[in-house]
């Protein structure tokens, strides 16, 4: 047996302190020379053994044991490149696979498409009957599976991953993460999903120019790709209008003939307006079969056409189906003074940058923060600082905080903040969230947003409670946020990301203490509870609803459900009409952030503030009120509650006791700007202020003030995207033509996920500039650059705005597996090609790495140190004479058997001591030199006591019963020699040393 | 965990030198010190795991049934080996959460949320179901557990708005129900868990009531006792009740994590158990089941385990009024 084989080393060099063994050895012979030859031998090899332990335990030994489990994970494409039929197939050779494995192996499964999911962890057997649905097909994201995968491996097995896939990656980079498996020992199987499309017609690419003027026609560039001879049409939409190609035949495509390989369609299309002109190509075969994937026959482009730019009013259904609405009032206003406005609802048409694009100036007219999405709101924010949009927001009682835009990415680019700190008129309120939606997936992760969310819209004098059922003992337990203030949010949302939400028997348990906390604040305006469950615990009792009802404390329920489960819908629309709340029930879980926004914003409503009042003018120089200055301002009848920031200018307000409000705030944000109007619905705010002459004026200059300036098209712009990859280039010529050299380009890039990245361009030629960035995420992609050429007063800078769209994921046009990147990765990790009719291949042993299990014994390494050391000394210091022992043992067995000693048997004891006490005199003498001078002893003593021969002789005959040969107490009596002293010696030295010292204290006490 | 010799040896140099603590001294709680004889399972999908495990039974041979929320019904012996398992007929709705056991030794299943009762044999075989979703005779709403006395009378109990117990006839006709929604005498508030009593009297776990009520045969409220709190003889969400063999009722608590046993008359013989993730120690319990000699079969559902108490051992009942627990550990 190889020992080496089962011991390793966590830090070997201690190991050469082993080589002062040999040295210690010979040191302990000379120094342990007093000892016996027994004792010395044995005391040696006592003090190398603590030695060696001792190492051993510096040089942090470790037990190794072979592992003989193995632990299989299998990795599942279900992204959209791989057909479904060979999905279905790649789960059923797992099921097959799993069949396969041995008594103790685990198998672990893991789908994945832009992301990982765990489907089952290492286990016993394999526990899922399909795999879950894919989160985001439009990608392959092979090392997010692959870290995932490193990630569940267990400790105490041999590992392997089974990676099952087309390889066509489009997000990540599993070479990298293959290099991190191979290091950590972890062979990647691959059984590639084979599969060929060879009918397959696919848009490669639509192109337009990314600029162009008014007026302007521009040509499309459409790029087919097809696998065999095949005919069809293509339509075009323009700004989602259908448009007819081919005025002559009926219908509105236009019939097109594909030879195999690249077939290049040019479609003009003239430009009438300014702004953005999105189009979408596709092309619809006239056989289906002639083409396998439809996600990759339409194609995406816009044109930006500079010129003076429209303005947006967003309002809501409840404004514009009213008598008079206000946003018809504002259009009205601002179209006198020769503005082009469109008025739209809110939320209806999503909000995007090529969208908005279009426009110079937004403005949210009374909009609710849960009328757009959160990707909205940023789009907005973005829009204002990044791209050098305007943005207005007119007030109104869904408007700023009263709306719950607290806490939203608007309310960063507003010029006043919506959180109101230190007023004394303002009423907070009070919100409970009763949170039970651990049942749901990820409900845990989801209810955590939605607190989230509803915390953020509540200003930080508001009051919050969050109640859940959890873990704990006692009433107060179930508040995981007790009700509190909400401050700076930071401490509120800390408590919640830390929810962990149980599964809950009783409404009325956890409902009860929130009302009650609810109640017992009556320094408290609104007091609103939001219940999210799927209902299945037993309902509130009635009092506890006629408690609700007296109080005051609405509250709304939102059922949630999810597969098959039922939802109780009627308690649920019980608690809510009972109580004037609203019930909601959705199965669309990204939706509950909305809700919880609208919901929270009941708390909100003090700070509307409806009583008339004369805006008072502060800055007469501001640029958006000129020629305000001495006018008398109509009155105003409502407001909402704000506080401006400290760089906004405030020409209006509204002077009061409590301090000044702010009415009409603006400023400047990153590059575009920004103004709050806080009064606003008309008629019912101000009637006076609609019929007064200057409200088109004073609309007008603020709309103009804040929209974004038109630009010329300065420059030849092209941007194409491949593989995932874009470029952009710039040829910058002069008016003579010239190539315009060392300008300075540089912007943002806005991804379609509102991602807002820097963009610099660098000059590759004579007046050509190129940028390259990623663009693997489907939508569009908006640049917005400044350039700056000259130097000094010759300087000339400008602005310019561009763009490119990805019109289907990459997974789409991918036509056959990449087998060379499974190769590689199978190569990097020394792992397989396996067929897919091989089902025992995963969990067979071969080719797998010999891995061990190491376990730290340097603790018990420790303990034996601690124990041979103690034995050690005991060597040294303890001397056991075997004889005496049998002399002992033998009078011990004498005792037990009560037996008499024979008198003969004593003397004969006595004659053999008294032989050896002659003997040991004789010996003396002899030394002591033949003229009788004193020789050196072989064992003195300063005090020489009687003999110990003959002390044991005296100790033995009075024990046998014999009687002493000499009766006289033993007289310690000087000799004068010089002592050479063995250790025994020195250790009775030492203690009589002590007792005469303890002596001396205690007389000197008695003193 | 510090192997035996090593041990030994440790012990000896502390005797050696005479000094105490010289580390790995302190012993480290074993399972056997709150009772604990046994745990079965852990978190899985296999046999012999378990994934948040609701309810269990056991019959008179000795075979213990407990139904997970994979709607997984796995049979084990007494000394928790795996026998069988198999999964009830659908699950996308919800999972089982009673089981009840007949005499002839057939599984019932209360099945949440089809609003029925489904019956195997017990080597799995499905037999048949009773029940529909309603409010009248016969009908359940959200059934929560079945219990089947030595007759073969069948009770179910329910909750969610009918919140009664339903009896059928050994051939499963409906005859009467009783209890309706409520904190009264004789109404319930999800009655959780049912048992027949050796005397043929039925103790029923009215969890949101906090409270055990005990009822006639025919339906005729006796008394109840209980109510919510965390002190001796006060309850947070009693999910199990069963029956000792010195006729005392040992009730598992949902929202206190504990085990509290009871004589009949109601008063409490102390506490076992507290939130933990330790032998001895319970996490979201939803049921248990006595067996013989006394040896309790905890269902601990959110440590995906059943602990097997033996009851009797001294001294691992607590009668002091717990302190109240306010931090999570």
């Amino acid at each position: 047996m190889n020992v080496l084989a089962y011991v390793r080393f966590e830090t070997p060099g201690y190991l050469a302190l082993l080589a002062t063994i040999p040295l210690l050895a010979v040191l302990s012979l000379r120094s342990l020379a007093g000892l016996g030859r027994a004792r010395r031998v044995l005391a040696i090899v006592l003090r190398c053994l603590v030695v060696i332990v001792g190492v051993l335990a510096l040089a942090g030994s470790q037990r190794t044991r072979p592992i003989g489990d193995l632990s299989v994970v299998f990795l599942l494409d279900r992204s959209k490149s791989v057909p479904e039929d060979l999905q279905r197939q790649a789960f059923e050779y797992v099921k097959r696979a799993s069949a396969e494995r041995g008594l103790d192996d685990r198998i672990g499964l893991i789908a994945f498409d832009g992301g990982a999911d765990v489907e089952q962890l290492p286990m016993a057997a394999l526990a899922v009957d399909q795999v879950s649905e894919p989160a985001d097909p439009d990608q392959t994201n092979l090392a997010a599976a692959a870290r995932m995968a490193l990630a569940l491996l267990p400790a105490d097995t041999v590992n392997r991953l089974v990676l099952v896939t087309d390889g066509n990656e489009n997000a990540g980079d599993v070479l990298a993460e293959a290099e991190r498996l191979a290091a950590a020992g972890v062979p990647i199987d691959v059984l590639p999903l084979q599969y060929e499309h060879t009918n397959e017609v696919l848009v490669e690419e639509l192109k337009a120019p990314p600029t162009a003027t008014a007026d302007e026609t521009v040509n499309l560039r459409l790029s087919l790709r097809s696998q065999r001879a095949t005919t069809g049409k293509v339509l075009l939409w323009h700004n989602d209008v259908l448009v007819d190609l081919n005025e002559e035949q009926p219908g509105t495509g236009f019939s097109v003939e594909l030879v195999p390989g690249p077939n290049p369609l040019v479609i003009p299309v003239p430009l009438r307006v300014a702004g953005a002109h999105r189009f979408r190509a596709q092309f619809v075969p006239d056989r289906s079969d002639d083409d396998a994937i439809e996600d990759n026959n339409t194609g995406q482009a816009f044109t930006v056409v500079t010129g003076q730019g429209k303005v947006l009013i967003l309002s809501t259904t409840r404004d514009l189906e009213g008598d008079q609405p206000s946003a018809e009032i504002l259009r009205q206003a601002l179209e006198r003074e020769k503005l082009v406005c469109d008025v739209e609802v809110a939320g209806r048409t999503p909000l995007d940058q090529v969208r908005l694009l279009e426009y110079a100036l937004v403005i949210l007219s009374n909009v609710p923060a849960g009328d757009l999405r959160d990707d909205e709101k940023t789009a907005l924010a973005v829009y204002v600082r990044d791209l050098g949009g305007g943005l207005a927001m007119v007030g109104g009682d869904d408007s700023f905080g009263a709306g719950g835009w607290l806490g939203s990415a608007v309310e960063e680019v507003m010029p006043v903040s919506f959180d109101i700190k230190h007023k004394k008129q303002f009423l907070k309120g009070a919100l409970a969230l009763v949170m039970h939606a651990c049942e749901i997936e990820k409900g845990n992760y989801i209810g955590e947003r939605c607190a989230i969310e509803a915390v953020k819209t509540l200003s930080s004098r508001d009051l919050v409670a969050v109640l859940a059922w959890r873990w704990i003992s006692d009433q107060q337990g179930y508040f995981v946020v007790p009700l509190q203030e909400v401050g700076t949010r930071t401490p509120v949302i800390n408590a919640i990301k830390k929810m962990d939400m149980g599964d809950l028997p009783d409404l009325d348990a956890i409902m009860r203490p929130g009302v009650q906390a609810l109640l017992a604040r009556k320094d408290v305006g609104p007091k609103h509870m939001i219940v999210i469950s799927d209902f299945d615990p037993s309902p509130p009792r009635r009092d506890l609803i006629a408690t609700m009802k007296d109080g005051g404390v609405t509250c709304s329920t939102i059922a949630i459900g999810y597969g098959g489960h039922p939802i109780d819908e009627q308690m649920a629309r019980w608690i809510a009409e009972s109580t004037a709340g609203r019930f909601y029930t959705t199965r669309d879980f990204s939706k509950l952030p909305q809700i919880f926004i609208k919901e929270s914003r009941e708390v909100r409503r003090s700070l509307v503030q409806e009583s008339p009042f004369t805006p008072q003018l502060v800055n007469p120089l501001s640029p958006v009120v000129p020629g305000l200055a001495g006018e008398a301002l109509p009155a105003l009848h409502g407001f909402v509650l704000t506080t401006p920031k400290p760089l906004a200018d405030v020409p209006l307000i509204r002077r009061s006791e409590e301090g000044d409000d702010p009415v009409l705030a603006h400023w400047q944000v990153g590059l575009g700007k920004t103004v709050a109007f806080t009064s606003g619905l008309w008629p019912r705010w101000g009637a006076e202020w609609v019929a007064w002459p200057k409200f088109s004026k004073l609309w007008a200059q603020a709309a103009r003030w804040a929209s974004r300036p038109s630009e010329a098209a300065a420059f030849d712009v092209t941007t194409n995207v491949h593989g995932g990859k874009a470029k952009l280039r710039i040829d910058a010529l002069d008016k003579n033509a010239d190539a315009i050299n060392f300008m300075k380009v540089s912007g943002v890039l806005v991804t379609p996920g509102q991602e807002t990245r820097p963009l610099r361009l660098t000059q590759t030629g004579p007046g050509r500039y190129e940028a390259e960035f990623e663009a693997r995420e489907r939508g569009n992609y908006i640049v917005n650059l400044g350039y700056r050429v000259g130097q000094g007063a010759d300087a000339v800078s400008g602005a310019l705005r561009t763009g490119l769209s990805v019109a289907y994921s990459p997974e789409y046009s991918q036509l056959q597996p990449n087998l060379a990147l499974l190769e590689e990765v199978r190569a990097r990790t020394r792992g397989r090609t396996l067929a897919g009719t091989d089902f025992a291949a995963p969990f067979e042993r071969s080719g797998l790495p010999r891995a061990e299990a190491h376990r730290a014994i340097w603790e018990n390494l420790v303990q034996w140190l601690l124990a041979l050391f103690l034995l050690d000394v005991a060597v040294r210091r303890v001397a056991l004479d075997p004889r005496v022992l049998y002399r002992k043992a033998r009078r011990f067995l004498a005792e037990i058997a009560g037996r008499e000693r024979p008198a003969g048997e004593a003397a004969a004891v006595l004659s053999t001591l008294k032989g050896a006490r002659d003997r040991v005199r004789e010996e003396r003498l002899a030394a002591r030199g033949p003229a009788g001078e004193p020789g050196r002893p072989p064992s003195s003593a300063r005090y020489e006591a009687a003999t110990p021969e003959a002390k044991a002789t005296d100790d033995l005959s009075r024990a046998l019963g014999g009687a002493a040969p000499d009766d006289k107490p033993v007289v310690a009596r000087p000799t004068g020699k010089k002592p050479v002293q063995s250790e025994g010696d020195y250790t009775a030295r030492l203690l009589r040393a002590k007792r005469r010292a303890r002596e001396d204290r205690e007389k000197k006490d008695e003193r | 965990m510090i192997s035996q010799p090593r041990s030994w040896l440790l012990l000896t140099a502390c005797g050696l030198t005479g000094l105490a603590g010289l580390g790995g001294c302190d012993e480290s709680e074993t399972p056997d010190a709150a009772g604990v004889q046994l745990i079965i399972g852990r978190t899985g999908f296999g046999p012999r795991e378990f994934s948040y495990p609701r309810a269990a039974v056991l019959d008179r041979r000795g075979r213990l049934y407990v139904v997970d929320k994979a709607a997984r019904i796995q049979c084990f012996t007494l000394e928790g080996e795996f026998v069988l398992g198999w999964r009830t007929p659908e699950w996308e709705a919800g999972k089982p959460t009673g089981l009840g056991v007949g005499p002839d030794g057939r599984v019932y299943a209360a099945d949440t949320h089809y609003s029925r009762v489904v019956m195997f044999e017990p080597d799995g075989t499905l037999v048949g179901q009773f029940g529909t979703r309603g409010r009248g005779p016969g009908e359940f709403l959200l059934p929560t557990d079945v219990a089947v006395d030595v007759e073969g009378f069948v009770y179910v109990a329910e909750y969610g708005g009918n919140d009664r117990v339903s009896r059928f006839s050994p051939d499963l006709r409906y005859e009467f129900s009783f209890g309706r929604p409520g904190a009264g005498p004789g109404e319930l508030q999800r009655p959780q868990s049912l048992l027949v009593d050796h005397d043929g009297t039925l103790w029923v776990a009215d969890a949101c009531n906090h409270r055990v009520c005990h009822f006639e045969r025919d339906g005729g409220f006796i008394d109840a006792f209980g109510e919510s709190g965390t002190g001796l003889g006060q309850m947070r969400f009693p999910y199990g009740i069963d029956q000792l063999s010195d006729g005392t009722l040992i009730v598992v608590e949902y929202g206190n994590n504990r085990l509290q046993r009871f004589d009949r008359a109601g008063r409490s013989l102390g506490t076992w158990g507290g939130p933990g993730r330790r032998p001895g120690e319970l996490a979201y319990p939803w049921a248990l089941a006595a067996g013989p000699q006394d040896r309790v079969f905890v269902v601990d559902s959110g440590n995906n385990r059943i602990q097997v108490v033996t009851v009797f051992k001294p001294g691992i009942w607590d009668t002091r009024r717990p302190a109240p627990v306010l931090a999570v550990r």
